[in-house]
């Protein structure tokens, strides 16, 4: 018998939203994510984190989100919106690396693990310039996605069904894996479900 | 009269309207001996031209084409024929007016042709007007998908980008392909699923044991694309082929038609009544689940809401059970043939290509999830060539691919050095109003009407006028007679076009558009990327045909935007940055593209090397392999069979779960097929791209007595006394139109097949009467497929046929307007 709290998604959706960009500070690209010098895992960019301290060349982060018990290998948003935080290949190291703060089951019966973890990233991978950045990612969104179709608003897809719908016009639209990336991220974090 | 005696008649009166030449440009400058080549591509193909005094005699397919269609030789004909469209024109009233004036006139009036500058100062100036006292709701600008191509002047996406700087317009979410499918799939597969990068043919081939080509014909529609076709997908259906004949691989066909596919594979023949799909589906859901042959361990791993759904096959719902002596009574296929069906597909490996003909349906969304759900069960899904796939019959996709960059092209998006710049712009204070596929319509008919779609609330647009570019509304849309009727609401219609097409005709002005080989710009073979090509003007346009950059950069120069539109370049600067792009592209990839000169003088540059990466992709293996890494982008991040979201919608014609539901009209009504028994299905023609080619000789391959052909049974032709050959009336209480009969054992019992994209020939142009040539839309309903996706229902229609006994009239679809030279 696991000790969890059932939370309804929307519950949760209305506890979560408020730390994902408490600093606005993000990532401006993919970003190795290390633990005692020696690389573990990633976050995407654009994804949002806490600096705990900072020097030239390291800084030191805490990644705050969620994981599947079964999965700790991915570290997600929230239950209902899978938005990647951080990846990792090995699954001991990705389960020692973060704190589990709470346990929940979600509405299929998968329990999830609300957990935090800090880690060593290069200084010069946290964006000086968040907005350029978002704006970079809506111009090439908007340029890259209307050269055929009507435009989709980043609120017409929830958070989970964004990644899928760019990879389906992958055959189509001209993006390499970095700027695939950030519009993938860029549309998560504006999704119908997002805030 | 006698019969023999109209249908001479009938014959004379098609061949009357055989298109001649509409004058090669420039003619008195060249002398016989000036002949030439030169190369290009289309929708149809890349191609070699031969040009002799300005005239193209000939065009032929690229030696390194892997299966050329017939049809690219159709392109000299159609772009040099009488059809074209040569100088801007204003209808009379309109003109007279400098504005909207008896829109009840279109296509019964006179036009006058007029300058450039008259058609784009009237044009520039009514949208201009209509948007700042009405804004974006009053502007319609869709823009269709497939006329012209490229990617700088493609009439669709400069036609948007003009509008955009306008300040915003009407739009549809989807497209009257998969309109359905774009929407429910994201609920059940969590991505589109419809234009999916799809499963290769080579996994197929080398793993399948069983291929189920369910409502498609991928011979025929791959001939073409939405870019250029290479057609390597050809190569893969000669081995497929040749698997079927030598025992490996078993293949079967659902359809109501021995389609082209079913006749070159050698399939066995599912023979469906026609939007009774789901029941079959059920019928075998049910077999599986009772034999217990479907793959329980499945469908616990990677799926979630089978027991909810598993009450309603089951009967525990509603008290009937889906079971194959149900589907027969609905479907017609026989019980033991379902059970048989289902066990061969469950027993080895088997893939389903699901068509989009399905979701073009009454409840079309039903179909997709149907058998999405039916293939969970099988459990193919993921293992490489299984499970289940939509969009092999499109796009000439499932080849193996090429090691090469996807080049960009011309958006709709506005740099941001000009959102600073005119910092009161109207395209930043406005939005595009989005309204479902199909359904612009209904908004002339009903402006304000609140509609449903996809859990949201959607107020239909009030449209005061109409830009159309790169298609024909009045061929593409359903039921087209209430079409007409509704188009007189609109004040102004402004369409550019290579052709007088029947939207052309119902206009108010109308721009004269250049065909590829007459204008510059970049393309890339689709799907499989090995050649980008380069697009010369290699003859002078037709008239004072110019290219939609063109049109839309001088509508643009009116409303004082210029340099928005043009980012301060030619035509052929966007096609050397668009390379140049690629170029950066390529070398990131290791590959090295000659200069952009050269490239411009060989006419295109290839990309040789088979990616071998991908070369055996199949869909949904990763996620097999691991859904955690790999879920779906559903809500569970598993198959949805049953979508809480969905159910909460609470829509009577789309419930949680995947059912049956009695289409508008179908076979099973006894009420309605008392008066109109027969089901009639539109799919597309081996011979053009919906109406594309229609005007050029090619037509002549394929019409009987002058009419696109009905294709019926032998057994329903005798109960009605006609022969191939006979003209017969097609009719329903939405309209009427003539058709040459084509008897065939292909068609099943109370089924005729009219492809669409014949062109309009009215008795009476612009009003509600009987269409001399079949224009099949005339006869299908419009409406949405459900409160979910609201996309048409082009195969949901029902008629009777009956020998013509009235009088022949010319057909006039192919011939111009009257044309006044001046007021």
């Amino acid at each position: 018998m696991v000790n969890v709290t059932k939370l309804g998604l929307s519950l949760l959706l209305s506890t979560a939203v408020s730390f994902a960009h408490a600093d606005n500070i993000i990532l401006k690209e993919k970003t190795n994510l290390m633990l005692n010098g020696k690389t573990i895992g990633f976050s995407p960019i654009l994804t949002p984190v806490n600096v705990l301290k900072t020097s030239k060349d390291k800084t030191s982060i805490k990644i705050k989100g969620y994981r599947l018990e079964n999965y700790p290998q991915m570290v997600v948003r929230d239950m209902a919106r899978g938005e990647l935080y951080a990846e990792f290949e090995d699954e001991d190291i990705a389960t020692k690396s973060f704190k589990v703060i709470k346990k929940y089951e979600d509405d299929y019966g998968e329990i999830w693990h609300e957990v935090e973890g800090s880690f060593s990233i290069a200084s010069k991978q946290i964006a000086k310039e968040p907005s350029k950045l978002y704006l970079n990612a809506k111009k090439t969104y908007e340029r890259t996605c209307s050269m055929c179709h009507h435009l989709p608003a980043s609120t017409a897809y929830t958070v989970n069904q964004w990644p899928q719908q760019i990879e389906s016009m992958m055959e189509q639209a001209p993006l390499d894996a970095p700027t695939k990336s950030l519009i993938v991220k860029y549309l998560q974090q504006n999704a119908m479900d997002a805030k | 009269m006698k019969r023999r005696g109209f249908i001479k008649l009938g014959a004379a009166l098609g061949a009357a309207t055989t298109v001649k030449a509409t004058g090669v440009e420039g003619f008195m400058e060249y002398t016989n001996f000036d002949q030439r080549t030169a190369f290009s591509a289309n929708r149809f193909g890349m191609f070699t031209a031969t040009i002799k005094s300005g005239e193209v005699t000939e065009t032929k397919a690229f030696k390194n084409d892997y299966f050329p269609t017939p049809m690219i030789r159709a392109t000299g004909d159609a772009m040099q024929n009488q059809t074209r469209v040569e100088y801007p024109m204003v209808r009379k009233s309109y003109l007279k007016a400098m504005g909207p004036s008896n829109p009840e006139l279109r296509g019964k009036e006179e036009f006058v042709r007029v300058s450039w500058e008259t058609a784009l100062d009237l044009a520039a100036k009514q949208m201009r007007t209509t948007f700042d006292k009405f804004g974006p709701e009053s502007i319609y600008g869709e823009c269709y998908w497939w006329g012209g191509s490229g990617r700088v002047s493609w009439g669709r996406t400069v036609s948007r980008r003009m509008m955009r700087v306008l300040g915003g317009f009407v739009t549809e979410s989807g497209d009257y392909s998969t309109g359905a499918g774009l929407v429910v799939m994201p609920h059940v597969l969590g991505g589109s699923s419809v234009y999916d990068t799809p499963t290769k043919w080579k996994a197929i081939i080398e793993n399948a044991k069983s291929v189920v080509v369910w409502g498609c014909d991928p011979v025929i529609t791959n001939q073409i694309t939405w870019s250029i076709p290479l057609h390597r997908c050809y190569d893969e259906f000669a081995k497929l082929q040749k698997a079927v004949v030598s025992g490996k691989i078993k293949a079967f066909s659902v359809d109501p038609r021995k389609n082209d596919t079913q006749r070159y594979l050698g399939s066995e023949h599912i023979a469906v009544k026609p939007g009774t799909d789901p029941a079959l589906m059920l019928g075998m859901i049910h077999y599986l689940y009772t034999k217990k042959l479907y793959d329980a361990k499945f469908i616990k791993k990677y799926t979630v809401g089978f027991n909810k759904f598993k009450k309603y096959f089951l009967g525990q719902e509603d008290g009937q059970a889906k079971d194959i002596n149900w589907a027969e009574g609905i479907t017609g296929v026989p019980a033991s043939k379902i059970a048989e069906f289902a066990t061969t597909l469950a027993k080895e490996r088997s893939i389903i290509l699901c068509g989009r003909a399905l979701q073009r349906q009454d409840h079309g969304e039903q179909n997709h999830w149907m058998c999405t759900v039916l293939s969970a069960m099988l459990g193919h899904m993921g293992l490489t060539g299984g499970g289940i796939e939509f969009s092999l019959a499109y796009n000439s996709s499932g080849a193996t691919d090429k090691v090469a960059p996807t080049i960009s092209g011309i958006s709709q998006s506005i740099p941001e050095k000009y959102n600073k710049k005119y910092p009161d712009a109207p395209w930043l204070k406005n939005h595009d109003v989005v309204i479902p596929s199909s359904r612009s319509i209904e908004a002339l008919e009903h402006p304000g009407k609140i509609i449903d779609q996809n859990g949201k609330k959607i107020k239909l647009p009030h449209i005061r006028l109409m830009y159309n570019a790169s298609g024909s509304p009045l061929t593409r849309h359903q039921d087209v007679n209430n079409m007409i009727e509704q188009w007189k609401k609109v004040d102004s219609v402004i369409t550019a076009e290579p052709f007088w097409t029947s939207t052309a005709k119902m206009s108010d002005i109308v721009l004269p558009v250049a065909l590829e080989l007459e204008r510059v710009d970049i393309d890339q073979t689709g799907s499989v990327k090995e050649y980008i090509i380069a697009r010369k003007a290699e003859v002078a346009p037709a008239g004072e045909s110019q290219s939609d950059f063109w049109i839309c950069r001088e509508l643009c120069k009116r409303w004082g935007y210029e340099e928005v539109f043009t980012e301060e370049k030619t035509e052929l600067d966007w096609v050397k940055s668009i390379y140049a792009d690629a170029a950066v592209k390529g070398k990131g990839m290791g590959l090295s593209m000659p200069s952009f000169d050269e490239f411009w003088k060989k006419g295109y540059v290839r990309f040789p090397k088979d990616d071998k990466k991908t070369e055996n992709y199949t869909r949904y293996a990763e996620f097999r392999n691991n859904p955690y890494k790999h879920k779906l982008g559903t809500p569970s991040g598993k198959i949805e069979i049953y979508s809480p979201v969905i159910a909460k919608f609470n829509y009577d014609d789309c419930k949680g779960y995947p059912s049956w539901i009695e289409p508008k009209e179908w076979l099973g009504n006894k009420e309605v097929t008392k008066k109109y028994p027969l089901h009639l299905v539109s799919p597309h023609s081996k011979y053009r791209l919906h109406s594309q080619l229609n005007n050029s000789y090619i037509r002549g391959l394929y019409e009987k007595s002058g009419r696109e052909p009905l294709l019926l049974n032998a057994k329903e032709a005798k109960k009605r006394a006609l022969k191939t050959g006979d003209i017969i009336r097609v009719f329903n209480d939405r309209g009427e139109i003539l058709a040459g009969v084509y008897v065939t054992e292909s068609v099943i019992d109370d089924v005729v097949v009219m492809c669409e994209g014949a062109w309009y020939s009215p008795e009476v142009p612009g009003e509600k009467s009987l269409c001399q040539h079949g224009n099949v839309n005339i006869l299908t309903i419009d409406k949405g497929t459900s409160k979910l996706g609201q996309s048409n229902i082009a195969h949901t229609a029902l008629v009777q046929i009956e020998i013509y006994k009235g009088v022949l009239k010319p057909i006039n679809a192919f011939s111009k307007p009257k044309i006044l030279q001046s007021l």
